[in-house]
C-alpha cells in the first residue's frame, strides 16, 4: 500500500520567520504549507498524508495552545512541534503533556527542528497506520453475520466450543463451522491473532448472566 | 518774727530795768546815779524792737529821768539847775533813738540785700547745673545714636553677608557706583575698582546673559520702573556665580532718572542645589525607565528573538541549499534578502530600547505627541499582543506641536499603557481594549487620554495613586505615576485620572501647552 508524501504545516504569524521555516523545510526535501494564523490552518482542506505541524505559541487571535486543544478535541492526531519566542516552563509542560513532540525556543538549531519534524511525521505515520489497520479490521468485522459475531465474541473470551454450543442452543459442530468462517473472514492467521483483533476492536463477550 | 507785743513790751521793760538797776545802785550807794544807762536801754530797744518801741523807750527814759533821777525824787518836777541837763538828755535820748533807728534800718537793708544776692547766686547756679545736665544728656543721646547707627550698620553688613545680598547704587549720569561690602564681595571687586569703573555691575556678566541684563536695566531706566534679573558672572578663578538682582529707578526733581538702586543676591548655592535636584529627578526617571524596560523584558526578548530566529533559520536553509545538488538561486536570494531584513529589524528594536533607557539630561525639542504615542505603541506592540489587548487610536491629525523631551514624554505614555495592560489582566468578561485619543482642548493645549477596560480605580486608592511609593502592585516601586506627573508638570502640563462616571475601567489624561506659549 503506497502512502502519500508527508507534508509539514507551518503556522507562524511573523512573516520573516514563516518564510525562513518554509525554506528550511523545503531545503530538507519535505513538502511544506505555511499559514499566518490558526484559523487559516483550520480552514484548509487537509490532504490525506502523514505530516507534522510546526506551530508558534503566540499568534494573533487563536493561540498555538488553543489550536493544540482544538485538534485534541476533534481527535486529530497531527503531531505538533512548538516554536516560541520565549517559553516558560509551565507552558512547555502543558504543551508536552498534551502530546507535543517538541517545544523549541527561538532561535533554534535546524537539526533539532528537522529531527523533531521527522519524529512527528513518523509518529503521525504510525498513528495513521494504526488508524488504517483499525479501519480495515472494522471493515472485516462488518462482513460477519450476527451469529458469527456472537461466536467471535464468545470464542475470544475463552469459552470452549461445547460451552458456546450450549449457550447458543446449537450443536458443537455448527459452532466449529462458524468459528472457521470467522477465522477466514477476519483473515486471522491463528487463534491468538483473533484474540488481538478482538482487543483492537474492543469486543467484549456479552456473557449472559447465569441465572 | 518777734511779735509786735514783745517788741513794744521791750521798751518799758528795758527802761524799767535800767531805772531799777540805777536805783538799786543808788540805794546801796555804790555810786552816783548815772542816767546814761537809760540810753543803753533805748539803743537795745531800738535794736531789737524797732523804731516805734525805740521812740517809746526814749519817751519813757525821759519820764524816768524826770521822775526818778532828777531831784526831787519821785516827782516830775524839774529844778531849774537841772533843766539844761534834762534838755541835753532829751536831745541825746532822741539822738540815740534816731541814730540807732537809722543804723538798724541800714543794717537791715544790708542784710536784705545780702540775702537777695545769695538767692540769685543759688538760682543761677541751679540754672547752670540744669543746663549742664541737659548737655550731658544730649551728649549721651548722641553717643547712643552713634552707637545704634554703628550697630545697625554692623547688623546690616552682617545680614548682607548672611543672606549673600549686597546693595548698590548707580548714578546713571555720573556713572559712579556705590557698593556695599557684600556687593563688592559678590562682584569680586575692590572698592577702588568699583569707584573707577562705571560698568562695574556689568563687567563680569557672562556674555550669554549680558544682553538680557542690559535690556532689563535699560527698559527700567526708560520706563522709570523696577526691574529684576537673573544672570551669571564669571569669577577671576574661572568659577561662575549665579546672581539675582532687583533694582529701582530713582527720579530726581525734574523727573529724570538720577540713579538706580537695588540689591543683588548671590543665589549660586540655591541654583546648584536646584540643578542637583533636577539631576536626581532625571536619574530617578532613568531608573524608572530601566525598570519599565525590565517589565517589558519578555516582550523585548520576543521582539529580538523573532528576527534572530529568521536569520538563523534562513542561514541554515542556505547551508542546506548550498550542499544540495541543484542550486536554487531564487530560494537562496530570498533567504539572504530576508536575513538582511531581519538583522535590520533586530537592530531597530535594540536602537529603540537604547534610546529609551539612555541616560542623558532632558533635551526639549518640538514634538508631535501623536508620534510619541505611536513610538510607545511600537515599543509595546508585542506586550499588548501577548496580553491580547487591542488598541484603538483616535489621534487628531494636525495636532499643535509641543516643546518637550521625547524620551521623557514616551516614558509617561509607556507608563500609562503598561498600567492599562496591568489593569486589564484580571478577567473582567469585557474585551481588553485600550483607547488612546489625542485632541486639542479649549485652551489650545494638546490633550492625550488613555482609557482602558480594566478593573478601574477603587475610590480609596484614586487619591493616592500619584503619591511616590504608593503602589497596588506586588512588585511595583510606586514611582511610575509620581514620576510621570513630575515629568508632565516640568513640561508645564497636567496629568490626572478622569472620574469613572460609571464607565468600567480607568482613564488618565495629560495636557501639554502648545509650542510658543510660555507656561506660567
Amino acid at each position: 500500500m503506497s502512502e502519500a508524501d508527508p507534508i509539514v504545516f507551518v503556522v507562524e504569524d511573523e512573516r520573516l520567520v514563516r518564510a525562513a521555516l518554509e525554506r528550511l523545510v523545503r531545503a530538507a526535501g519535505l513538502a511544506v504549507r505555511a499559514f499566518a494564523s490558526a484559523q487559516d490552518f483550520l480552514r484548509m482542506e487537509r490532504p490525506d498524508a502523514p505530516g507534522c505541524l510546526v506551530l508558534d505559541v503566540r499568534l494573533p487571535g487563536m493561540s498555538g495552545m488553543d489550536l493544540q486543544q482544538e485538534l485534541i478535541r476533534t481527535g486529530d492526531e497531527l503531531p505538533i512541534v512548538f516554536v516560541t519566542g520565549h517559553g516558560d516552563i509551565p507552558m512547555t509542560v502543558r504543551a508536552v503533556k498534551s502530546g507535543a513532540v517538541e517545544f523549541l525556543t527561538k532561535p533554534f538549531s535546524d537539526q533539532v527542528l528537522l529531527r523533531a519534524i521527522e519524529q512527528g511525521i513518523e509518529k503521525h505515520r504510525a498513528a495513521r497506520g494504526r488508524q488504517q489497520e483499525a479501519l480495515a479490521l472494522t471493515r472485516l468485522y462488518d462482513s460477519l453475520t450476527p451469529r458469527e459475531r456472537e461466536v467471535f465474541s464468545l470464542v475470544t473470551s475463552g469459552l470452549l466450543n461445547k460451552q458456546i454450543a450450549g449457550q447458543l442452543g446449537t450443536s458443537e459442530k455448527t459452532i466449529k463451522v462458524h468459528r472457521g468462517q470467522v477465522m477466514h473472514k477476519m483473515r486471522a492467521m491463528s487463534f491468538a491473532d483473533l484474540v488481538r483483533m478482538a482487543e483492537k476492536l474492543g469486543i467484549r463477550s456479552s456473557l449472559p448472566s447465569p441465572d | 518774727m518777734r511779735s509786735a507785743l514783745a517788741r513794744w513790751a521791750l521798751a518799758p521793760a528795758l527802761v524799767g530795768l535800767a531805772s531799777g538797776i540805777d536805783r538799786l545802785l543808788g540805794v546801796y550807794d555804790i555810786r552816783r546815779p548815772t542816767p546814761e544807762i537809760l540810753l543803753v536801754a533805748i539803743v537795745v530797744t531800738v535794736w531789737y524792737g524797732g523804731a516805734g518801741p525805740g521812740l517809746l523807750a526814749a519817751t519813757l527814759s525821759i519820764l524816768s529821768l524826770a521822775y526818778f533821777f532828777l531831784p526831787p525824787s519821785d516827782s516830775f518836777a524839774i529844778p531849774r539847775p537841772d533843766l539844761l541837763y534834762f534838755l541835753s538828755f532829751v536831745f541825746f535820748a532822741l539822738l540815740t533813738d534816731w541814730f540807732s533807728s537809722v543804723r538798724r534800718r541800714t543794717e537791715r537793708a544790708l542784710a536784705l540785700a545780702r540775702d537777695e544776692l545769695e538767692i540769685k547766686v543759688a538760682e543761677r547756679t541751679a540754672e547752670l547745673e540744669g543746663r549742664n545736665q541737659t548737655l550731658q544728656l544730649e551728649i549721651a543721646e548722641r553717643k547712643r545714636v552713634a552707637e545704634d547707627l554703628r550697630r545697625s550698620e554692623a547688623y546690616l553688613a552682617q545680614a548682607q553677608r548672611l543672606s549673600h545680598t549686597g546693595s548698590w547704587a548707580w548714578n546713571t549720569s555720573s556713572g559712579k557706583v556705590t557698593l556695599s561690602e557684600e556687593a563688592l564681595r559678590i562682584y569680586g571687586l575692590t572698592p577702588t575698582e568699583a569707584h573707577s569703573a562705571p560698568d562695574a555691575l556689568f563687567r563680569e556678566v557672562s556674555l550669554e546673559d549680558r544682553t538680557h541684563l542690559e535690556s532689563r536695566v535699560n527698559s527700567a531706566i526708560r520706563e522709570r520702573r523696577d526691574f529684576e534679573a537673573d544672570y551669571r558672572i564669571l569669577l577671576p578663578d574661572g568659577g561662575v556665580r549665579y546672581l539675582h538682582s532687583v533694582g529701582r529707578a530713582v527720579t530726581n526733581g525734574s523727573g529724570d532718572v538720577a540713579e538706580l538702586i537695588g540689591t543683588t543676591m548671590d543665589v549660586t548655592d540655591r541654583r546648584l542645589a536646584e540643578q542637583g535636584l533636577q539631576e536626581a529627578k532625571s536619574q530617578l526617571a532613568h531608573v524608572a525607565r530601566v525598570q519599565a524596560m525590565g517589565e517589558l523584558m519578555a516582550s523585548i526578548a520576543h521582539e529580538i528573538n523573532q528576527p534572530l530566529a529568521a536569520v538563523v533559520t534562513n542561514a541554515n536553509a542556505c547551508t542546506r541549499l548550498l550542499a544540495g545538488k541543484a542550486l536554487d538561486l531564487g530560494e537562496l536570494q530570498g533567504a539572504v534578502g530576508d536575513i538582511a531584513e531581519a538583522g535590520t529589524r533586530a537592530g531597530e528594536v535594540i536602537a529603540r530600547i537604547r534610546a529609551f533607557v539612555r541616560k542623558a539630561p532632558p533635551a526639549p525639542i518640538r514634538l508631535d505627541l501623536n508620534m510619541v504615542v505611536q513610538e510607545v505603541l511600537n515599543l509595546t506592540r508585542s506586550e499588548l499582543e501577548r496580553h491580547k489587548v487591542s488598541v484603538s487610536c483616535e489621534l487628531e491629525s494636525g495636532l499643535p506641536e509641543v516643546q518637550g523631551d521625547r524620551v521623557e514624554l514616551q516614558q509617561v505614555v509607556l507608563n500609562l499603557v503598561m498600567n492599562s495592560i496591568e489593569a486589564m489582566m484580571p478577567d473582567t468578561g469585557r474585551p481588553r481594549l485600550l483607547v488612546i485619543r489625542s485632541q486639542t482642548d479649549e485652551n489650545g493645549s494638546v490633550e492625550i487620554t488613555l482609557r482602558d477596560s480594566g478593573v478601574g480605580l477603587p475610590a480609596e486608592t484614586a487619591d493616592h495613586i500619584f503619591e511616590a511609593f504608593f503602589t497596588t502592585k506586588p512588585d511595583g516601586m510606586g514611582l511610575g505615576l509620581a514620576i510621570s506627573r513630575s515629568i508632565i508638570e516640568a513640561h508645564g502640563g497636567r496629568l490626572w485620572a478622569l472620574p469613572s462616571d460609571g464607565r468600567p475601567g480607568a482613564a488618565f489624561r495629560f495636557t501639554l501647552p502648545p509650542c510658543g506659549v510660555e507656561s506660567v
